[in-house]
């Protein structure tokens, strides 16, 4: 393994903020349209249902927040 | 209530949902996928003959990231479809809601007078031990099979539901 292929491939690199504005577009398209779903078809509000969404939020939110604290280091 | 618009005097008696089994299945394996990335990271450096920059570690980590927020996103759309596909049984019909991905509804109703038969299959050792298995109502309705797979607790369902067809029956008398 030779890791000095990273260097040759750098300037793909230079592009990665592409694939992260593309990769992050459709994150929210798909989170809004949970919760669209969730909010409009969930048939009995239940405690457990708002549980399950608060975990998925705040998951959804520290990913990105890591992501994009890596994608400024890079 | 947000989609089924309740008569008056019908309240909701119970759901019926698909068993956990399928989504704890999902999540292990998502788990699966999610540490690959780490192990062949571990295989990588343990084979490589110079020491991980930094720069490789931040873009790791930044694909990684990106990997599990896929990867989490994408269990909750599971998760959404096994939580939205569900029968509704009140006092007077089953409702059944068939979610499949999530811009794809089926929602169909059967009056409880409609009923003719309700019939479990339960098929293999860890659908036995789990109660999973596949509840099927014939109806005299125009259409005239409701059925529901993996379901959790087949069984119960269907004698909640039996004892609604029952009363009903007996009031209509």
């Amino acid at each position: 393994m030779n890791f000095d292929m990273f260097t040759n491939i750098e300037n793909l690199f230079n592009y990665v903020w592409v694939v992260y504005l593309v990769f992050m577009i459709v994150i929210i398209f798909i989170v809004l349209a949970l919760l669209y779903h969730w909010g409009k078809y969930a048939q009995i509000k239940q405690v457990k249902f708002r549980f399950t969404q608060v975990v998925f939020l705040l998951g959804v939110v520290f990913l990105s927040m890591l992501s994009f604290a890596f994608f400024i280091k890079i | 209530m947000s989609v089924i618009e309740l008569e008056s005097g019908e309240y909701v008696v119970g759901l019926t949902r698909k068993h956990w089994w399928r989504l704890f299945t999902w999540g292990v394996g998502l788990g699966f996928l999610a540490l690959l990335p780490v192990v062949a990271l571990g295989v990588f450096v343990s084979f490589g003959d110079k020491e991980v920059s930094d720069k490789i570690l931040y873009t790791g980590g930044f694909f990684y990231s990106l990997w599990l927020l896929a990867l989490w996103v994408m269990y909750f759309v599971e998760w959404t479809d096994y939580y939205l596909d569900v029968w509704v049984v009140t006092n007077h019909r089953v409702v059944d809601i068939d979610q499949a991905g999530l811009f794809s509804r089926d929602v169909a109703t059967v009056r409880l007078e409609d009923i003719e038969d309700i019939t479990v299959e339960v098929h293999g050792m860890l659908e036995t031990f789990l109660k999973i298995g596949m509840i099927t109502i014939q109806t005299a309705g125009s259409r005239n099979e409701f059925y529901l797979k993996n379901a959790n607790n087949p069984e119960e369902a269907k004698q909640m539901i039996y004892s609604l067809v029952t009363e009903s029956r007996k009031a209509e008398k």
